[in-house]
Parts: structure tokens; C-alpha cells; sequence
């Protein structure tokens, strides 16, 4: 349980033992007292166990409990618990909890003195300022829900997101609208949350971490976009962490665009050192409080409140990259995704099929906004000409939309009604709610759409001719139903057809054979193997020559933690220019990379290889952890053989007794041992 | 410049309250007496207040002196005897000190030095004659001075609603050995504040009232507790109650403004003591003009 969500903890920090009883009294076994009877405790249990209530006394020496409850006032842990002074003993004028110089100066929630009262009337003194308290706590919890995650687990509720754009500098218009439309929206309370994207399009942008917990002071959540394409795994979780500091809590984590050719003297480095599956998992361990190892001592950190989203492109032409998309979903779900947010398109059929295809697959309770974008020309060209990597807008599509334009309002109240429809059609095939976007759209425009889109939305099977925008022979996992123009239960025919280069022949059999622990043949090179691991020198001639044949065959990068196994025998290091091991980004169009068009889809090329035996479905199987870089540059065979890669970990090679093993591998494995 | 004479002059006279350093670091004391400079008529220095012990406010009014601030020098009765306390009014009009608040002070048991032994060798209306007495050039044992000073006197009061008789009395009595104006304790109903003007008009003295800026709910309850004669009512209090630490100044800065712009056509005067909050006192002085 998040610790917030515990309330009857109060701690109670004086070293004038009458007082714990006093308070026993007073609250009557209806809460949970832990004493601590100095200032040091009295701090490390705050910090600690995060209670509900702490109530101070007096603590030995005079002057004690004032500069405690400075402490506890200014502390990043505890400045919001809320606090009670108490003056119990009050013959005594030296021992009074605050001098008068202190009192004037004090910032706590309430004080009170028992002066001259026996323990019965103290206790019935106190227990009315406690239950006040103790209600405020219940009402700050209240207040501080997750607005978010109640509207989009509530079936009851349909939700609404505004998606904001940050733009690239620090003092800019868009910084300016941005939140002049939070702040409406916090005031109005038809949306649940306004979402900020991260460095839209690979563009650098003002971040959106800083410019959520802006959002969240405004008193409207906040959805943070986290791409991974900037960050790697250490600053993501650094960033989390400052969200989860300052109260932000929604996240969308997504693969991100690639960097576009827009930044500082050029492309910036892709990172990608995680995908979102990787991330997510990695929130669900944050939020169950991660394990860490400081100097020798384990410790559990204090779980985090996150609750996560992920997306989905499911406006694919071809099999393999639907299919490929589909098996990815699937994992970001297990991995820990608790809604869903597609890519944007604008077909009636396809935004069926997500909710079809998640109610076939077990996940039922998934919940799903449907992503409303309002479509004007310009926009609708680029997306048209795969401008924007994922979005789709047909031909078909293109041309209602020019026509539109041509009316008097430039086609405005045409691409209103198109989102209102959308918007209608969402609620009645049953989404959790809308992300709704648009290029500098009010707060009227969007009110207007959920009104109207409320409005239809009882008839909204009628408005499904309208959005009949397939892609040219474009894939769907289901066949049509024809009386509906949506999808029958019934999968579609999956005529793809697999591909068996002998590349791919030849290192299944080498797999087979050599990279088994229970072949003959692995068992037999283990001792060799570990006897060159041992030597420096048969070492690097080893790493030398592995190199030299996996970049012939593969266009191996040395990253040490073979992902070839995972991938059809291709390499997602280098054959994906987003180092995608879970399945794939959601840029590929028709088949083609998003980043790089003349080359095939890593993840469309394996499924074929899979396919070609029947086997396209271990994709969804294993989540295949991110790379660990210590293993960079070694030989991925000898770490295989070890016991020291992920694919060793899997099949449950175990590394030879650490006797023989050098000091290094025992390091790296007790690494990976708590990073597992 | 006298704080009588200001007040004479029909204006509604501002005076603000800093502490002395514990200790020899000024610069916090200086960095304060700037932040409110410009919005007060004189800044009073106070004596040992509350029973801590911090340096002589002697010396801090002779550095105010020097920055071109008026000084109000308090002077308690606890912690001297009638030599100290002559000799320590003459050093201050020597610095140019034209204003002095005599003070009886808090009992020591509840400051700092609870051992520290209480002097009160003169009364504060005594005091009140002999400063008197120096400003017509002799001491109270009635030996000539070589040059007199000239000092406004104030002295404080609790503005209490039914002020009894020997309250009255003992304040006529000050007022008799000539103290010139009066300051009263912390008031945070203007109706108290009516009662106690009332009961003293006789007296045909100028009043200040004194206030402090509520800092919390139980800063609040605390006064109300330990301060006699202070009163912080409920409908104030509520006002903070709930409030971040982040939201607390503004609010309560706009309680001070309400409260002090409802006693403003009571009094001649504010006395406000910010106590570590100066950087609140022009919004304020502000406010209340
Ligand atoms: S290879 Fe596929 S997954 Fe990798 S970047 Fe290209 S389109 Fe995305």
C-alpha cells in the first residue's frame, strides 16, 4: 500500500513520558501511537514512517522541541504532515515545550496547553484538535487524489485529456498558452488532466517534467509525456523521482520520435537506452518501493505513486507490423501500463479493433482513451505524406478535409464536428475516456466538442460510415463485419509471407547447437571456454575474432549483451535505429523504418523469419531486458558461456564457481544479481 | 525627532519593532531596519525582551542613529538598578536618542537565563519621573547635569475591555510623571480596542497600537494561551488554519491590513512587530494608509 494511503498513523515526539499516555487517552485506540522520546528519533521516525500526525511536546534540553519542529517544518520528507504542539506540563515554567520567543515564531498546525489539568481533562482536551487534525488529513488525501486515475478507472466516468504542446524556448507563446488553458481547465473541471509532450517531433522543447509540476499548481493534473529517446535509464529515474517529489504522478511513457535534424549543430544523440516496456517495468518497481544497495547496506526505498500509461500504433498496413505492434502492447501491460493511448487515425475500424483485440487477449480492464486530434489542412497533409512518424490520414481522408476547407470558416466547423464525432463514437465503443489535441485550440472548442460529442454519442454507430478512411489494402486483425462496418470476433486471414534467408538458416542451426546448455556440444566447450575467459590475452583475441564475424554477419555493435536471440537473429543495436527489443516503435510505414525508409522494419523483418516456422508468436513471449552496459565491448559469447548476459540468465547458466572466475565477472554478476 | 511631537503634527505615526542580535552579527538587524525604513516613522529597539538575553539596544539605536533612523530605545526595569538606568538614558541621548519606551518586562522564568535575578530596584512609573527629571537636568537624587537630554517617554499598556480601575489608575500615574504616549499589547479586536481608548481618554494621551502578524493557527493559540490580555479570535484563526506554509504570509498579511484599518480611526499610531517577518511590513504599512 502507498504510504499515504495508510491514516491512523500518529507519531509522538516527547521525552515527557505522561504525555504518550495523555494522547493514548485521548485518541483511544483509534489510531496507531509510535513514541519517540528525543529529537534525533523523533526525526528519523518522521522521515521514516510518514505518519499521519505527529505531535510534539517538550524535549530535553529547553529549546529542543522548537528547533524540531523547524526541522520538521522545512523538511523536504515532512514539511506537510500536519503538526501539534502540546504544552503538557505547565507548573514547571522551565519546561514548557516553547519559550514565549519560540511561540510567536512557531508554524504548526495547531498548539495547545493542558496547564494545571489532571491526565482524564488533558485527554479530553486533546482529543478535539486531534480528530480536527486527523479529518484535515483525510480531506488532504482527498484533495490529493489522482483526479486522472480515479476518471480513468471509473467506469462510470468518461475522461478527458487535453494534450499541450511545450514549445522550444523559455518565455514563448506557446509557454504562455499553455498555461493560460491549464489554468481554465483547473477552473472549469471538464478535464481531468492537461498532457504535456516531451520534445514533440525529436525537437528540443522546455521540459515537460518542470512545466507539469507548473500544471499541477495551477490545480489541474498533470500528465507528463516521458520519451525515451533522450534520456537513459539513470535520468529517467532520476526525473521520476523529481515528479514523484513535487506530486506529479501521471506518466505516459512512449519509445519517443526520433531526433529530428533540428538540434543544437545538428542530430542529437539518440539515446534510447530503455524502451517503454523497460520503463514501465521499471515504475512498478519504483512504485513498489526499489531495492538499493548504499555502502554495503540494502535498503527499500519509499514507493512512489505512479500510475503509468503507454501507446499503441495500431494504424498499420501490413501484417507483420500490426501483428509485431499488438505483441508489443501486450507486454507494456504485463510490464505494468494501466491505460492506453493510441496513435492518432481517423478510422472507425481500426479504433474498434483495439478494443476488440484487448477483450480477445485478456485484458479486459485495460482502460483506453481514444486520441482526438483536430485535423486542420496543413496538418492533415503532413500526416497524410508520413510527416508525422505513426499518425495516418488517407488519401480519401485528404480530400474531404481539402474540400472542407474551401467553406467559409476554412473548414473550421468541419474538423469540429469530425473530433465531436470521434469523441461520440469513443464513448460508444466503450473507451475510458479522450485524449483530445489540436493546434491551438481554446477551452470553448474543446467544451464544445465533449458537449456535442455527448450528444451523439447515443447514436454513434450511425457515424461510423464517416470515418471510413482504410489504408490501401491496409491490415486489420479481424474481418470486417459488413452489417456494421466494424469487425467480426473472427481473425483476418494472415497471408504474409515468411522470409528464410539462409543467414538466418545457418545461425539457427549454430544456435541450436552451440548456444544450448544442454547440447553435447556446450557442455563439452564450457571448460575450454572458461579457460580462455581466464586469460587476458586468448581473451582479447577471442573478443577480436567474435567481433570481426558477428559484424560481418549481423553488423554486430559489441554491446556484450546479445540481443540476437531475442530478435530472429537480428540485431536490434544496430538494425534498429531506435535499439527497439521489445517489439517495435511506432513510426514504420508500410513495412519501412521510420527512420531510416529505405530500410525494412527490424521488427516486420523478424516476424517473416518467425513466421517462416510458424513461430512469430515468441515475440510476445519474454520481455528482453535493456542492454547492461557493463558488458559493452566483451565478447557476448564468452558472457553467454559465463553465465553473465541475459540470455545466460534466462536459460539459467549458471557462472562457473567464482574460484576460477576473475574478480571482475564475480562484480558484474552480483550486479546483476540485484538489478534482476 | 520626538514621537510625540510626529504625532502632534496630526499624522498617523508608524513605528516598527526590531531585536537586537544574540550575539555580535548585526547585519541581520541591518538588512531588517532597511527592509522597513522607509515605511515607519522611528524603529524601537527592544530590551531584553521576554526574558532573552541579546546586545544593548543602546548601541544598536546609536548605529540607527548613524544610518539616519530615528531610534525608540526600550529600557526594562528588570534588568538594571537606578544607576544603570540613569547612566544608560544619558549614554543615549548622548547617541542622539530622542525617544525612549519604558518597559517592566517579562518575568525571567521564561526566557532564557532562569537563574538570572531580577533587578526592579525602580518601578516603571519611577522611571517615567527620572527620565523626566533628566530632561530637566537632574538626576533622581536631585545632583545638577552638565547638558540634559530630551526624550519623549511612551509607556505600555494591555488594551483589555474592562480595564479595572487600578489599571486606569496606575496608567494616570505614569502619565502624571509625564509619559507622553502609549503603546499598547498586541490587540486583534477592534472592539477591545474601542473598550480601552475609551476608559484612558481622559488621560489626553496619544495611543499606538501594537500588532504582530498571526504566523499560523498555533501561533495564534499560543498567544492567546501565554499572552495575558491578548486575544486572537476564532474567525482569525480559522483564516490560517489549513494553509501551506507557502500560503500563510499573504493571508495573513491581509488580515493584518483588515484588522489595522479597522483601528486606525481608534489610535494616533501602529506599533507593528514583525519579529523576523520585516520583508511583510510595506505591504502592510501599504495597505493600511
Ligand atoms: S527499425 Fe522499426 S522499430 Fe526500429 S526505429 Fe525503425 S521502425 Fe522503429
Amino acid at each position: 500500500m502507498h504510504r499515504e494511503e495508510r491514516t491512523n498513523q500518529i507519531l509522538v515526539i516527547t521525552s515527557h513520558q505522561g504525555l504518550v499516555g495523555i494522547i493514548q487517552e485521548a485518541v483511544q485506540g483509534s489510531l496507531e501511537i509510535t513514541h519517540a522520546a528525543d529529537e534525533k528519533e523523533g526525526l528519523e521516525k518522521a522521515r521514516k514512517n510518514f505518519p499521519n500526525l505527529i505531535v510534539l511536546g517538550y524535549i530535553d534540553p529547553p529549546g529542543t522541541a522548537f528547533q524540531l519542529h523547524r526541522k520538521l517544518r522545512e523538511g523536504w520528507i515532512t514539511k506537510n504532515i500536519p503538526l501539534l504542539l502540546v504544552d503538557a506540563d505547565t507548573s514547571d515554567q522551565a519546561h514548557r515545550v516553547l519559550s514565549l520567543e519560540e511561540g510567536l515564531q512557531i508554524e504548526a498546525d495547531d498548539y495547545i496547553t493542558l496547564s494545571g489539568v489532571d491526565t482524564q481533562a488533558s485527554a479530553t482536551r486533546l482529543a478535539r484538535p486531534i480528530a480536527a487534525l486527523m479529518d484535515r488529513v483525510q480531506t488532504r488525501i482527498q484533495q490529493n487524489a489522482n483526479v486522472l486515475r480515479e476518471a480513468i478507472l471509473d467506469p462510470e466516468v468518461f475522461c478527458i485529456t487535453w494534450e499541450q504542446i511545450p514549445g522550444r524556448g523559455a518565455f514563448e507563446m506557446q509557454q504562455e498558452e499553455l498555461i493560460e488553458n491549464a489554468r481554465r481547465a483547473a477552473k472549469k473541471g471538464t478535464v481531468h488532466a492537461v498532457s504535456v509532450t516531451d520534445n514533440p517531433g525529436g525537437n528540443p522543447a522546455i521540459s515537460t517534467e518542470i512545466l507539469c509540476t507548473e500544471v499541477r499548481k495551477l490545480g489541474i493534473e498533470p500528465l507528463v509525456h516521458l520519451a525515451f529517446r533522450d534520456k537513459n535509464r539513470n535520468e529517467c529515474e532520476s526525473v521520476l523521482y523529481g515528479l514523484a517529489g513535487l506530486g506529479v504522478r501521471n506518466v505516459l511513457m512512449l519509445t519517443g520520435d526520433y531526433p529530428s535534424d533540428g538540434g543544437f549543430k545538428g542530430r542529437s544523440k539518440p539515446v534510447f537506452d530503455l524502451d517503454a516496456v523497460h520503463g514501465l517495468q521499471m515504475l512498478d518497481m519504483m512504485n513498489a518501493g526499489m531495492d538499493h544497495e548504499t555502502m554495503g547496506r540494502k535498503v527499500k526505498l519509499a514507493p512512489t505513486d505512479f500510475f503509468a500509461g503507454s501507446a499503441v500504433s495500431p494504424f498499420k498496413a501490413t501484417e507483420s507490423e500490426l501483428l509485431c505492434q499488438y505483441y508489443k502492447l501486450d507486454k507494456k501491460i504485463r510490464a505494468g501500463a494501466k491505460f492506453v493511448i493510441p496513435q492518432l487515425g481517423y478510422d472507425a475500424r481500426k479504433m474498434h479493433e483495439i478494443m476488440l483485440w484487448l477483450r480477445m487477449h485478456g485484458h479486459v480492464n485495460v482502460p483506453v482513451l481514444a486520441n482526438i486530434y483536430i485535423l486542420p489542412l496543413g496538418a492533415a497533409r503532413l500526416m497524410n505524406s508520413n510527416g508525422i512518424p505513426g499518425a495516418v490520414v488517407s488519401d480519401k481522408l485528404l480530400a474531404t478535409i481539402a474540400e472542407e476547407a474551401k467553406d467559409k470558416d476554412k473548414g473550421r466547423s468541419a474538423r469540429i464536428m469530425r473530433a465531436a464525432k470521434m469523441y461520440a463514437m469513443a464513448k460508444g465503443m466503450g473507451y475510458a475516456g479522450a485524449h483530445i489535441g489540436g493546434h491551438g485550440i481554446s477551452y470553448e472548442t474543446l467544451e464544445e466538442i465533449v458537449q456535442r460529442g455527448d450528444e451523439m454519442a447515443p447514436r454513434w454507430r450511425d457515424l461510423v460510415p464517416e470515418f471510413d478512411f482504410p489504408q490501401p489494402d491496409g491490415f486489420y486483425f479481424f474481418e470486417k463485419d459488413p452489417d456494421t462496418g466494424l469487425n467480426t470476433e473472427r481473425s483476418a486471414p494472415r497471408k504474409e509471407k515468411g522470409a528464410k534467408p539462409p543467414i538466418y538458416q545457418f545461425a539457427r542451426v549454430a544456435h541450436a547447437t552451440m548456444f544450448n546448455p544442454s547440447s553435447v556440444v556446450f557442455k563439452s566447450l564450457r571448460p575450454m571456454v572458461k579457460m580462455i575467459d581466464n586469460s587476458h590475452r586468448m581473451k582479447s583475441a577471442f573478443e577480436f575474432c567474435e567481433h570481426l564475424a558477428k559484424v560481418a554477419m549481423f553488423g554486430c555493435q559489441n554491446c556484450g549483451d546479445c540481443a540476437l536471440f531475442d530478435v530472429a537473429f537480428l540485431c536490434p543495436m544496430s538494425q534498429c535505429p531506435k535499439s527497439q527489443r521489445n517489439g517495435p516503435c511506432g513510426g514504420s510505414y508500410l513495412g519501412w523504418c521510420e527512420v531510416n525508409p529505405e530500410k525494412k522494419c527490424v521488427w516486420v523483418r523478424a516476424y517473416q523469419r518467425l513466421k517462416s516456422h510458424g513461430a512469430e508468436g515468441e515475440i510476445v513471449e519474454d520481455i528482453v531486458p535493456p542492454p547492461n552496459w557493463e558488458l559493452m565491448g566483451t565478447a557476448s559469447w564468452l558472457n553467454f558461456y559465463m553465465g553473465r548476459d541475459h540470455s545466460a540468465r534466462k536459460l539459467g547458466i549458471a557462472p562457473p564457481e567464482t574460484k576460477a572466475g576473475s574478480k571482475k565477472a564475480a562484480q558484474s554478476q552480483a550486479g546483476q544479481g540485484a538489478k534482476a | 525627532m520626538q514621537i510625540s511631537e510626529a504625532i502632534r503634527g496630526g499624522r498617523f505615526c508608524v513605528t516598527c519593532e526590531l531585536t537586537p542580535p544574540k550575539g555580535t552579527s548585526i547585519q541581520g538587524f541591518l538588512n531588517a531596519a532597511d527592509m522597513v525604513r522607509n515605511y515607519a516613522d522611528a524603529i524601537l529597539v527592544t530590551d531584553n525582551q521576554r526574558a532573552v538575553m541579546r546586545a544593548a539596544p543602546l548601541i544598536l539605536c546609536q548605529v540607527l542613529k548613524s544610518r539616519n533612523i530615528e531610534p525608540v530605545m526600550e529600557i526594562c526595569i528588570r534588568d538594571h538598578n537606578r544607576l544603570a538606568l540613569q547612566s544608560q538614558l544619558l549614554g543615549a541621548a548622548i547617541a542622539g536618542v530622542e525617544n525612549v519606551l519604558v518597559v517592566a518586562g517579562h518575568d525571567v522564568l521564561v526566557g532564557d537565563h532562569i537563574d538570572a535575578k531580577p533587578v526592579n530596584d525602580m518601578s516603571c512609573s519611577s522611571l517615567v519621573q527620572a527620565a523626566v527629571m533628566l530632561n530637566q537636568g537632574k538626576d533622581l537624587a536631585g545632583h545638577n547635569l552638565e547638558g540634559s537630554p530630551r526624550f519623549s517617554i511612551g509607556i505600555e499598556a494591555i488594551a483589555e475591555k474592562g480595564l479595572k480601575p487600578d489599571q486606569v489608575a496606575d496608567l494616570r500615574e505614569k502619565v502624571a510623571q509625564g509619559a507622553q504616549y502609549i503603546i499598547t499589547q498586541p490587540v486583534y479586536e477592534p472592539e477591545t480596542m474601542a473598550a480601552f481608548v475609551e476608559s484612558v481618554s481622559d488621560l489626553n494621551v496619544p495611543i499606538l497600537v501594537s500588532h504582530i502578524m498571526l504566523r499560523s493557527a498555533s501561533m495564534a493559540r499560543f498567544m492567546n494561551s501565554n499572552f495575558p490580555g491578548v486575544n486572537v479570535p476564532d474567525y482569525l484563526i480559522r483564516e490560517l488554519e489549513g494553509l501551506s506554509r507557502e500560503e500563510v504570509p499573504a493571508a495573513s498579511v491581509q488580515l493584518s491590513i483588515d484588522l489595522l484599518r479597522r483601528m486606525k480611526p481608534l489610535c494616533q499610531g501602529m506599533h507593528l512587530m514583525p519579529g523576523g517577518w520585516e520583508r511583510y511590513v510595506p505591504r502592510i504599512v501599504d495597505g493600511v494608509a
